[in-house]
């Protein structure tokens, strides 16, 4: 690749650098930036210093009288410095600690880190070779090597917008030190559905050249996919060194590395409060450095209806929660590319017929009846399974006209292969209390109304595949009555089953006998929002899902639950578990809490669902303590798990008698 | 179906998209005419159609004018008569009236309350943003452009250091002629003047129709708190928490009237408080070089809380719950005079051994609550001599009436394990039984008083403890004067030790766990369980956290006699194990709003009565910049009183 199509594809890549650079100064204006200042660089708004602060001198020369070595080849120890041995820093430790370093989620084919590390400056880094099989392909790829490089340049704490790195060493010779990297993909996929092949390996070599080392990655991968992640797992073999103010990274290395699981996301609700794109993508920022793929938007619920359909505005004027609450296409076609260039899948919900209600209320006032019934009715107990109410009205076929315009919307912005119908908690009374549908009961002489509901689904998907110009497109709906008793409404050869019943549930058992393909989102390790009360009533019912708990929540234990032996020859064989994703409901979330209940909990279960491992190993906690302050120093507001000292001294914080 | 009539559905649809699609290229947004307005209905505010209603006003407009106590959190105590009158105006109209007050500094401490009541009025417009323009710069109709909001305060008492005697009343009272609105805040002191101009601050709120906003025309507001101590405290040993940090913290506090940051400065994991005269203890004791904190940092800190109404009380936890940082006091070379340093002098280790004993010990739970271990030698005279110097440097940048002088979780197994300590007891021809250990302990109390007493230089200093099993003993009182030390409970409501320390007179500060320890329920950070202290403390719990009811209900077998005052206020506790910047926010907000109603309060009622005025609260601490955590979806904002559970 010539030098001058390399700076064209960096040109081009700079307009999408990551929002916590680009993005926020854009929106700084903008309400829904205000939750970004409180990022490490600028945690205070309204805090100004009354006076000056001096800092005194002293901290300059205030040396850490600490060093790090790697103990039992699995963890990090804190010990005094001596004169003797060379000072190593707590980052610089784990690069080469154990047998998978700093990465998360561990590679799963080949593991191999060498025990030295190379001190460089970002600056002497390169992305010399380009490879792939279309233009679409190589500039994506530049790309990627341009976030990856904005990474290695932010490593610096004291980076703000610009590099704070020195330019020399002042005799360490690290400014002879070069760097460069190639990548390589096979493929011209540019975009993600469940057959992508996200493989990749990393290999790093180096030997002396002029002054210096010179340090060559080689970065290769069928797909951009896999080269993506492979820079995401470059990047975990680099850390910053304080004592030096320099890079280091491991000097020799060969990674080779796929996914357990094609199917790993994170579910995000948007309707029953509102969250600001801006913060969409810097939910898909951390996604990255986690290797999830998948991002499932469920994007409007009886809540508020936040999605701007230009076929049917009336959706948003009588369902956002106001005027400026609303994902306007081009944001959202924005995010979807931005999501699409680190590794994620934009994966749309419209869930419907339940959970339908807000922006649905104008059908009587322009003369075409209800198009969704029980909305916002009173008491809620008697018409849905939480207020406010509302459920669409399968009898009137301009509900299924409007349907089918929201979807050709949808579509038009999201890639078009997988869609999430929703599907859950119909509550049949909410139909039973119509007289229009008692009518129809009468008539069609069907009185179990999952005829009705399975009717519903069938013309939605009729609708759906005609929003897509007949083209195939594979729809995803949650386990609800139907998946348990209406599977004749359902295809096992068509759709995919979203399990968010109990792991241990008999319809888990029977959905994988009726060869459904399943994504788990298990109610009893997944979800992500339990733990900080009911938003409704006083007490609290869910207790948190630990991390250990996302951890544990074992893919192939739940087959072996149901399966015993058989498991492996009749379910993970068979290719019918997809993988899992953690859900995010927003009663009690939006953009200024979000970040802190979603991470590091959700980097438990990328682990998870990317290397599958069969146990957790004590050394796990220690690697996914540092993998959280990698994030937080990304800009991520992940939670804290323990105090900084068991960072600074693995091993004690475990609570051994805990059993006792 | 008509086939005509879907034709004429479609077009229908396809002129709105005509109307209301924006231009694709650029960020305007299409502004919507909104179907909505709110009607205050039974004291909330309820969401209805526009076609259906005759007022036509926003949810902010409607909680301005709707409800016995308005939009104002806390509840004020005293009478509330507000007109439901509102008139518009642009904050550049504001003028200011030369405040009133006795003395320099009290007004120079005001002029700083009236530059903070300013911003928050320009934060009320969703396009603020700091550094930014101004988003009220524009043309407004010849009615707004005209009105003059006209602000006075006043203040006779010069007091401007907060203690528990500071009173913080004050009184609002506001009228209009012509087109001047007075509005006139009076405060008892400095203090109740900026809870004052806070209140009339939350009279104020955003006109989304007229893009300006509206204060109430007309009306009183008198109030005072009803507990004197109303706090948080933040733990900054387990995990640091950077000063920006801290003054977010304090911000949301004044937003509260909250009025006491106890600050658990230091424990056995780190020793950031940078000792000017032990620096040792901090170059071996801070997590990093640059997570520490130093003494003008801390002046400044002191200041801006002091701004903000607030008061911060620092902790030095002793004997129990210190480790790290000890260790460097035997390497008293290891620091290197700086430009701003004392140099240290050489600390003995030759008499009496070590000054911390079992220091990370294994099993840590023979030695301490949790790990790492490590407690003070009491046998060693040397403690006390470096337990005086850490005074010195406190009571140097602090600005403090109280001092919180720990004493929790002493563990005498700990002492027990330690030959110097064993030694001592057997020269005494003592008994290591628990009863010895106890009387160490007392000793120890005792003498770390005589030095903190030393170390004030004859200023009065208000001792506080946690409460411990010292303080049910027979004679405590003897060693722990009532008349003196303030004790800090922390267990639960249904301890019954709690009786037996206000028996013996002692005053009490409430931070009972099953309710005020905000940092439940997030995962124990050892093992494997899902929290240590009985899960996460919902707001409506800590709402209903009244201390004189969980005193009725102790079901003691005799009566308590509470003496008036002895009760005097409470804090919720944010021990940092799980806590640190990026969580801390979400943590303490908005359930430390639903703690401030409690103290300032202590309303009959319970949190129902509350509910919708905290959620619209929580949106204005948002507003503000403090990144609360959400309680409710918005629709519930929308449609109040419609999201409970019956």
């Amino acid at each position: 690749m010539g030098k001058l199509q390399l700076i064209c594809v960096v040109t081009l890549a700079t307009l999408f650098l990551t929002p916590n650079v680009q993005g926020g100064r854009r929106n700084s204006k903008a309400r829904d930036s205000r939750g970004s200042r409180a990022s490490l660089s600028g945690i205070s708004t309204t805090a100004k210093s009354e006076t000056t602060t001096k800092i005194p001198e002293l901290v300059e020369k205030y040396e850490s009288p600490w060093t790090w070595k790697c103990v039992d080849g699995s963890s990090c120890q804190r010990s005094l410095s001596n004169a003797t041995e060379e000072k190593s820093t707590l980052n610089v430790c784990w690069l080469t600690c154990g047998q998978y370093g700093a990465m998360w989620p561990f590679p799963t084919i080949q593991s191999h880190l060498g025990k030295g590390t190379l001190m460089f400056y970002p600056q002497s880094v390169e992305v010399t070779s380009i490879q792939g099989p279309s233009r679409a392909v190589k500039s994506m790829m530049g790309y990627a090597g341009n976030v990856f490089l904005d990474h290695l340049f932010r490593m610096h704490p004291k980076s703000e917008g610009q590099s704070a790195f020195p330019v020399t060493s002042g005799g360490k010779g690290i400014e002879h030190n070069v760097v460069t990297i190639s990548l390589t993909a096979q493929s011209s996929e540019t975009r993600i559905s469940l057959n992508t092949n996200e493989k990749y390996s990393v290999v790093i070599t180096s030997y002396l050249e002029g002054q210096g080392r010179h340090i060559h990655v080689d970065v290769s991968a069928v797909t951009f996919f896999g080269v993506r992640h492979g820079l995401e797992t470059l990047g975990q073999l680099i850390a910053f060194d304080d004592d030096n103010e320099s890079l280091r990274i491991v000097s020799e290395a060969i990674i080779q590395d796929q996914p357990k699981f094609k199917y790993r996301g994170l579910m995000i609700d948007t309707s029953r409060n509102f969250i600001p794109i801006h913060y969409l993508k810097r939910m898909v920022d951390a996604m990255s450095y986690n290797k999830l793929n998948m991002l499932h938007w469920h994007i409007t619920d009886t809540n508020s209806f936040p999605f701007y359909s230009k076929r049917v505005p009336q959706m948003t004027k009588y369902g956002a929660y106001s005027a400026s609450q609303i994902y306007m296409p081009k944001d959202v076609k924005e995010l979807v590319l931005y999501a699409r260039l680190r590794g994620v899948k934009i994966l749309p919900e419209f869930d419907a017929p339940a959970h339908a209600g807000n922006g649905w209320q104008w059908g009587p006032l322009e003369g075409i009846g209800e198009l969704a019934l029980c909305v916002n009715a009173e008491p809620w107990r008697n018409y849905c399974g939480q207020p406010p109410c509302g459920q669409l009205n399968p009898l009137n076929n301009y509900t299924y006209l409007v349907l089918g315009e929201i979807y050709k919307d949808m579509l038009e912005l999201f890639d078009r292969d997988i869609f999430h119908m929703g599907g859950d908690e119909v509550f049949l009374q909410c139909w039973y209390y119509q007289d229009e549908i008692r009518n129809w009961q009468r008539s069609s002489g069907s009185y179990d109304l999952m005829d009705l509901w399975g009717l519903f689904q069938q013309k939605a998907l009729t609708k759906l595949k005609d929003a897509n110009y007949g083209h195939p497109i594979t729809p995803i709906v949650w386990t609800s009555d139907m998946t348990t008793r209406g599977r004749r409404f359902l295809d096992a050869s068509q759709y995919i089953i979203q399990i968010w019943t109990g792991s241990t549930h008999s319809d888990v058992r029977s959905l994988l006998e009726g060869n459904y393909r399943v994504i788990f989102s298990n109610v009893d390790n997944t979800y992500l929002d339990h733990g900080f009360g009911t938003w409704l009533g006083r007490d609290h019912f869910w207790t948190i899902k630990t991390w250990q708990n996302l951890y544990d929540n074992d893919l192939m234990k739940i087959a072996e639950y149901h399966f015993g032996e058989n498991a492996t020859s009749q379910v993970i064989d068979a290719g019918l578990i997809l993988g899992g994703e953690a859900t995010l409901w927003a009663e009690k979330v939006d953009q200024y809490n979000m970040e802190m209940k979603l991470w590091p909990r959700s980097a438990a279960f990328a682990e998870r669902l990317w290397s599958s491992p069969t146990n957790r190993t004590s050394s796990v906690y220690g690697r996914l303590i540092h993998h959280r302050a990698r994030m937080v120093r990304r800009g991520v507001h992940a939670d804290r798990l323990q105090p900084e000292s068991c960072h600074q001294l693995s091993g004690y914080c475990s609570d051994p008698y805990s059993q006792l | 179906m008509d086939k005509f009539k879907l034709l004429l559905i479609v077009s229908v649809v396809s002129v709105f998209a005509l109307v209301y699609l924006p231009e694709t290229s650029g960020q305007s947004y299409f502004r919507m005419p909104s179907p909505w307005t709110y009607v205050c209905k039974n004291g909330t505010c309820t969401k209805k159609l526009r076609s259906d209603s005759t007022v036509i006003q926003s949810l902010d407009t409607c909680r301005l004018r709707c409800g016995r106590f308005r939009a104002i959190w806390p509840r004020p105590t005293g009478d509330v008569e507000l007109s439901r009158v509102v008139v518009p105006f642009k904050p550049q109209n504001l003028r200011i009236l030369p405040v009133t007050a006795p003395t320099d500094r009290t007004r120079e401490l005001l002029n700083r309350v009236i530059t903070d009541f300013q911003t928050n009025i320009l934060k009320m417009h969703p396009n603020y943003a700091e550094g930014g323009a101004n988003p009220f710069d524009k043309q407004y109709d010849n009615v707004i452009e005209g009105t003059v909001i006209q602000v006075q305060v006043v203040v006779d008492d010069p007091e401007e250091r907060l203690t528990l005697e500071t009173s913080e009343g004050y009184r609002i009272d506001i009228e209009t002629q012509g087109n001047v609105v007075s509005a006139e805040v009076r405060g008892d002191t400095f203090f109740g003047a900026r809870h004052g101009l806070e209140t009339l601050s939350q009279l104020i709120a955003y006109d989304e129709q007229r893009d300006t906003v509206q204060i109430i025309s007309a009306g009183a507001v008198i109030d005072r708190p009803l507990f004197a101590y109303r706090g948080l405290m933040l733990d900054t040993s387990r995990n640091f928490v950077s000063i920006k940090g801290m003054k977010k913290l304090i911000d949301g506090m004044a937003y509260n009237k909250l009025n006491t940051l106890h600050w658990h400065i230091t424990d056995s994991h780190s020793f950031p408080f940078y000792s000017q005269r032990v620096p040792q203890l901090t170059l071996y004791g801070a997590y990093t070089p640059d997570k520490i904190y130093f003494p003008e940092e801390i002046k400044d800190f002191v200041e801006y809380a002091r701004i903000r109404g607030v008061r911060v009380i620092p902790e030095l936890d002793a004997p129990s719950h210190i480790s790290s940082g000890w260790q460097g006091l035997e390497k008293s070379n290891a620091v290197q005079p700086g430009p701003n340093t004392i140099q240290p002098s050489p600390v003995s280790v030759t008499s009496g051994g070590p000054m911390a004993v079992c220091v990370n010990a294994e099993p840590w739970n023979q030695f301490c609550s949790e790990p790492p271990c490590g407690q003070l030698n009491p046998v060693n005279e040397q403690t006390y001599l470096v337990l005086g110097k850490l005074y010195r440097d406190l009571l140097g940048v602090f600005d403090t009436d109280a001092f919180h002088m720990g004493g929790d979780d002493v563990n005498f197994n700990c002492w027990n394990s330690s030959k110097e300590i064993t030694d001592f007891l057997a020269a005494q021809r003592r008994n290591r039984t628990e009863r010895e250990f106890l009387q160490l302990w007392a000793t120890f109390q005792r003498r770390a008083y005589v030095e903190l007493v030393r170390a004030a230089r004859g200023t009065e200093l208000t001792p506080i403890v946690w409460a411990s099993n010292l303080l049910i003993q027979e004679n405590i009182e003897n060693i722990l004067d009532p008349e003196r030390y303030i004790v800090h409970f922390r267990n639960s409501g249904r301890d019954r030790s709690l009786a037996g320390i206000l028996d013996k007179g002692y005053r009490v500060i409430f931070s009972n766990r099953d309710a005020w320890q905000f940092d439940c329920g997030f995962g124990d950070w050892m093992g494997e369980g899902r929290g240590s202290c009985g899960g996460y403390k919902t707001w409506q719990r800590v709402y209903d956290n009244n201390p004189l009811r969980v005193i009725a209900q102790l079901n003691t077998t005799e009566e308590i006699d509470l003496q008036p005052g002895q009760i005097i206020g409470g804090e919720a506790a944010i021990w940092s194990e799980q806590v640190d910047e990026m969580g801390l926010e979400a943590k303490v907000w908005p359930r430390g709003a639903a703690l401030a109603e409690r103290l300032w309060a202590n309303p009959f009622s319970s949190w129902r009565d509350a509910a919708d005025r905290l959620i619209h609260h929580r949106e204005r601490l948002v507003k503000r910049g403090i990144n609360a955590d959400r309680l409710q979806p918005e629709w519930c904002l929308q449609n109040q009183g419609r999201c409970s559970s019956n």
